[in-house]
């Protein structure tokens, strides 16, 4: 890093846009809550009014030092000391973020501690460098920043519903967003003097379009996922969830958060070394204060949030010499040595000991071979009297025949001793990633944590189908054995195209948002086995009070009027080939602690019926509607139409708890009407 | 303590062996021709003790004394008779040595190729390079008259640099026969060609070409200076001269010189206001500045139409890339990230590496060395046995070896998709080869993450070199609009031709001029 670097003032702010991407992707906040869609968007607003004031200083200070304006020497020593000890404290918060997103992410056999190393060593070399290969690089990485974005918005905007865009939610922890974007500014007067070109332009696009960048994500993931992220970290990351092409490209997105991430550390680390010349013109004494400097942060960020820290207070005595020996004594003699003596056979000694260290360091974890593990397609859980017995449809990856699979059983006090115990007996581990279904028995649906292990495990695809039965592992044994049922066959009984209209769906995905939701209700498809045909039936459905209060089994003509009042055509003999378009609204009255709803029902038929034919079809949806309000939501008391939705958007000022909406709905009155 | 002494010394000898050494000086010297013909012969006899092919041809002419000095088999015997001895033996020379030296270069010999030297240096260069060089007695000054006729090969088809439409013309051994190649094709009174001498033993030529009212002086000049202080006894090929001339920087799988076969690709270049350097005695001329983004241009996607040389272009990247990241994410995904795979495929894969002895990262890691020496073997046999190896390594190897159950079908074909995909591009093999084994061996350790971070790596290294001050990378990064109309689509020609980017004025390049 001898001569100063010029780069351009676009270069700079793509650098900071990447730089804040890492920091929202990496950037472990929860969604809060706001009132309208207004308070959602407010701090984007004041971010970018913000950004304005704070870059005009900036303009000021770099014309009058370009124009030989300097500030008196002590003055400018105490700044550059200043941001010295800022920057020091904001790349040890980056590398944090960085490391527990690594963590979090970096999967599970990967040698953790080993690859936040690798990250440092890699940010190092990007800092000595230089500036101009940081910005050219993050050119780069902003590329592949803007194809995620274009993989986000294809795949996540067929999810897409405008009144999901719920005023209640907010993804940014709002104001902290805000002044967590403010300390780019502070790189931006430390870098300013090093641009070309206009700068108050290309601040003014960047201001601009990160503003509009951020709302539109805001608005994306408002609308298709908004629900999942409640609550959830890393929300920015996990809402790729929502989609199953999206989860299947994670290590992608993984890359891209790495390489932003890359960028954001390598900039700290360069400003510290800036800072450094700045503050001490020898060069020599530059390099002696800045790789200490870097190993000492990298040692406080790995130590303390590495498993050296929690094995050591969790008084794992026998993991705690090993450690010692190879990893702090060898770092320790290393400095001293090098430090102290001047000899020859020390420094051959410090280097041995190093090679040692590292070796120790990159040992440790070893990656599980595909075939120690067991690949599961479907799942059944069975849970009877506090017990669950779980039946797995695993791949035979030993047969030469393609695609053989086998049945297992393992049993357990819950679901994850269950698979631990399958785990134990089969000395494998399992693999979850290419799991289709998850079939569960009626006690263990209205469980809510039956499906605790699946929410939380990384490895599950969220939109894995779930479905009830009467009993999973009668009905698996049965598909697999007597009908030749694979893995496959048996999810696209709910889930195909050819029954996309006759089976509600329910994945894990759409289970968390009813969960979190809290005036969602619960609705799968209820599976049971046709012996004469030797096939299963999905026609039924499953429903649930998410307070577990209450549950049903709805008939088929029941369950088609779930589906057809959440926007789709049902099929049967009389509707699906005859009636080409049918809509029903909403209409919502609420009086007295009293709700009216009025469903209308609008039928266009094609071809030449009769008057009788029509008369058919109309009594056919009156009946449809009428079963499905009356069993589903007024009996049982379960909103599986999305009647919040429509309540909210007509009252909001009217709040209303879920007990207090359950109670409404049994109160409810109903009438349908259907006309052409 | 004294087996750690020993390593020690150890490991510092093996790294002086890279340290540069001091120069050795010429034994040469400039040693000036004195007056005396025999004192002249003498010189040269005791210079070029023992040389059997050095041929000293005393003449009486009419009341002088004379000599010719030449190397036998590198002139042309009839024209050295017809054009030198007969016209030296048939005139009648009066006057002074001096003015007989004049009378023999003006007047007497029927050649173009006629220089004046005064010092044994000089004579050395000539006769070793198919000059005749004629000393007269009492003269100080020597006539060197050009008559090479050493066997050289044909122009041929260049083996590397194959395109499809176009000259099937390759750069031979001669200098002068490429330059002459260029000179054909750029009809060019600027066109300029300058010879400096490198090599403290060898003394090989080496001519750097450029347009002059394109090219950067700063440009030129730098490379000048570079191509001086070259310290190496020998050039053999064009290799020995890269890391000289490339801007001081780190290692990197990466070259920032060019590399071409073709006469027609230099003249290319040559517009752009690039800079070629031919060397005597190599079939390849060296190209200065190099980017990153001209590996993936060739001379075929300016004759064919712009949306197949788009095509191409996107192809040849996406192959780079192929062959150098496809083991490694493979082994990663495959050991730490199996939900990207299809459940068939996963399948395959699991059974596979349940069927072999090794890991995955392992077995990769072994297919690929196989290959390469393979490959290697393949290049250093014999024609005829060339075949055999190929036939050894498909049948053995790759079916022999999958049945045994040593190595697994889907590591195979990783390995082999990658291998071929690094053919489309042979001027990038070597890097795409170290690069395809070390992402394959941090796949393996870290994951996705680790051959995330390391193709990071790879690129803040991309990005931090320069060819003579402009950035390697440029015009990808720095973006530059009118640049990147020739990287990313390939504009039809009555676009390109309206303005044709220099590469000092790429974007990013702290030089000027031109």
């Amino acid at each position: 890093m001898g001569k100063e670097q010029v780069i351009t003032s676009g270069q700079l702010f793509i650098l900071l846009f990447v730089c804040r991407i890492s920091s929202v992707l990496m950037y472990e906040s929860a969604i809060s809550i706001g009132k309208t869609v207004f308070s959602m968007l407010f701090p984007m607003l004041i971010f970018s009014v913000i950004s304005f004031l704070l870059i005009l200083p900036v303009v000021f200070f770099r014309r009058e030092t370009i124009n030989g304006y300097r500030m008196p020497l002590k003055c400018e020593k105490l700044l550059y000391a200043a941001f010295l000890v800022y920057f020091v404290f904001m790349s040890v918060f980056h590398l944090r973020i960085i490391y527990g997103f690594i963590y979090s992410f970096g999967g599970e056999s990967v040698n953790r501690a080993g690859l936040m190393i690798f990250l440092i060593l890699v940010v190092l070399y990007a800092s000595i460098k230089g500036l101009e290969s940081i910005v050219r690089f993050a050119s780069l990485s902003f590329a592949t920043v803007i194809i995620a974005a274009g993989m986000l918005i294809f795949f996540l905007y067929p999810l897409y519903d405008v009144e999901s865009l719920m005023p209640e939610q907010s993804f940014s922890d709002e104001w902290a967003t805000v002044f967590s974007a403010v300390e780019d500014f502070a790189v931006i007067f430390i870098l300013s003097l090093t641009v070309k070109g206009n700068f108050v332009r290309s601040a003014g696009f960047f201001i601009i379009f990160q503003g509009i960048f951020f709302v539109a994500v805001i608005i994306l993931l408002g609308g298709t996922v908004g629900e999942y992220l409640i609550g959830m970290d890393y929300p920015f990351f996990r809402s790729i969830d929502g989609s199953e092409v999206l989860q299947r490209f994670e290590p992608f997105f993984f890359g891209v958060a790495i390489s932003a991430a890359v960028c954001r550390a390598a900039a700290d680390f360069y400003i510290i070394h800036r800072m450094l010349r700045k503050l001490f013109s020898d060069e020599k004494t530059v390099r002696r204060l800045y790789y200490p400097m870097i190993l000492i942060i990298s040692c406080f960020v790995l130590f303390f949030m590495g498993t050296t820290a929690e094995i050591i207070f969790q008084r794992k005595f026998v993991i705690i010499p090993v450690l010692v020996a190879g990893v702090l004594i060898p770092f320790i003699l290393t400095a001293v040595i090098v430090v102290k003596k001047r000899k020859k056979i020390f420094r051959a000694m410090s280097v041995i000991l190093c090679i040692l260290s590292i070796t120790v360091i990159f040992s440790g974890c070893t990656a599980i071979q595909l075939n120690q593990r067991i690949i599961v397609q479907g799942i059944g859980i069975d849970k009877s009297e506090n017990k669950y017995t779980m039946t797995y449809i695993v791949l035979d990856t030993e047969s030469h025949d393609e695609n053989s699979f086998r049945i297992i059983h393992s049993e357990g006090e819950s679901v994850e001793t269950a698979v631990m115990s399958m785990e134990q007996q089969r000395g494998r581990s399992i693999l979850l990633t290419q799991c289709l279904f998850i079939m569960m028995n009626e006690e263990a649906a209205r469980d809510k944590n039956t499906l605790s292990y699946f929410r939380e495990n990384r490895d599950i695809i969220k939109t894995v189908n779930l479905m009830a039965c009467e009993n999973a592992r009668d009905i698996i044994l049965s598909a697999v054995n007597d009908y030749r049922f694979t893995a496959e066959q048996i999810n696209g009984v709910t889930d195909s195209k050819a029954v996309n209209q006759s089976a509600v769906h329910l994945s894990v995905f759409d289970e968390i948002c009813c969960r979190k939701n809290g005036y969602k209700d619960i609705i799968m498809p209820y599976v049971k086995k046709i012996s004469e045909t030797e096939s299963l039936d999905a026609s039924e459905s499953f429903l649930l009070r998410d307070d577990g209060k209450k549950f049903d089994i709805l008939t088929d003509e029941e369950t088609q009027g779930i589906i057809f009042l959440n926007g789709q055509i049902p099929e049967s003999d009389d509707l699906g080939k005859r009636a080409v378009k049918c809509s029903s609204e909403f209409e919502i009255d609420f009086k007295n602690g009293k709700m009216y709803l009025q469903i209308n029902v609008k039928v266009v038929t094609t071809g030449n019926y009769s008057v009788e034919e029509r008369g058919r079809v109309r009594e056919s949806f009156y009946r449809l509607v009428n079963s499905s309000v009356s069993s589903a939501v007024i009996k049982n008391g379960c909103d599986v139409i999305s009647l919040n939705r429509v309540f909210r958007s007509r009252f909001q000022d009217i709040s209303v708890t879920p007990e207090e909406w359950r109670n409404i709905l049994e109160n409810m009155t109903f009438r349908c009407s259907v006309h052409e | 303590m004294c087996m750690v002494m020993k390593l020690y010394d150890l490991i510092q000898s093996v790294i002086n062996i890279y340290k540069s050494k001091s120069v050795r000086t010429d034994r040469r010297k400039s040693v000036p021709f004195g007056k005396s013909l025999n004192d002249n012969i003498s010189y040269v006899k005791r210079s070029f003790d023992p040389c059997a092919d050095l041929v000293i041809h005393e003449m009486k002419l009419t009341g002088i004394n004379a000599a010719v000095f030449l190397i036998d088999n590198m002139i042309n015997k009839s024209v050295l008779s017809l054009g030198i001895l007969e016209p030296l033996y048939k005139f009648t020379y009066k006057g002074t040595p001096e003015q007989c030296i004049n009378d023999i270069r003006s007047r007497v010999i029927y050649l173009d190729d006629i220089a004046e030297i005064t010092t044994f240096d000089e004579l050395t260069d000539m006769i070793m390079s198919g000059f005749a060089v004629i000393a007269v007695d009492g003269c100080d000054r020597m006539i060197a008259a050009g008559i090479q006729g050493f066997s050289s090969r044909s122009i041929s088809e260049p083996e590397s640099d194959v395109i499809q439409r176009g000259a099937k013309e390759g750069f031979v051994e001669p200098l002068h026969t490429n330059l002459s190649m260029i000179r054909r094709r750029m009809k060019n009174p600027h066109l300029c060609s300058e010879i400096i001498k490198v090599g403290t033993l060898s003394r090989t030529e080496v001519c750097i070409c450029y347009l002059s009212d394109i090219a950067s002086p700063t440009i030129v000049s730098r490379l000048k200076q570079r191509l001086h202080e070259v310290t190496l006894e020998t050039v053999l090929a064009s290799g020995y001269l890269v890391p000289f001339i490339e801007d001081k920087g780190d290692i990197s799988p990466f070259c920032t010189v060019g590399i071409t076969e073709r006469p027609d690709t230099v003249c290319g270049k040559l517009t752009e206001g690039r800079i070629a350097v031919l060397i005597d005695g190599v079939p390849d001329a060296l190209i200065v500045p190099h980017l990153f983004a001209e590996y993936f241009q060739t001379l075929d996607d300016y004759s064919n139409r712009p949306y197949f040389a788009v095509f191409t272009r996107w192809l040849k990247l996406a192959a780079f890339f192929i062959s150098m990241l496809l083991p490694g994410i493979f082994v990663a995904l495959a050991t730490f990230d199996p939900e990207m795979f299809p459940t068939l495929m996963l399948n395959k894969i699991a059974g596979s590496i349940g069927a072999t002895p090794l890991s995955l990262m392992a077995e990769t890691v072994l297919i690929q060395l196989v290959y390469e020496v393979m490959r290697e073997s393949g290049l250093r046999m014999p024609q005829p046995l060339g075949y055999a190896v190929s036939i050894v390594g498909g049948l053995v190897i790759g079916d022999t070896a999958v049945n045994a159950g040593l190595i697994g079908a889907p590591t195979l074909m990783v390995a082999a998709a990658a291998a071929i995909c690094s053919y489309i591009i042979p001027n990038l093999y070597a890097p795409a080869a170290m690069l395809r084994l070390t992402f394959t061996f941090i796949g393996g350790i870290f994951g996705i993450g680790g051959v995330s971070l390391l193709f990071c790596l790879v690129f803040i290294n991309l990005c931090s070199k320069t060819s003579f001050g402009i950035p390697f990378t440029s015009p990808i990064t720095p973006f530059g609009t009118a640049a990147a109309r020739d990287v990313f689509i390939r504009a039809g020609w009555k676009t390109l031709s309206d303005k044709i980017q220099k590469v000092q004025n790429m974007p990013g390049a702290d030089i000027s001029g031109g």
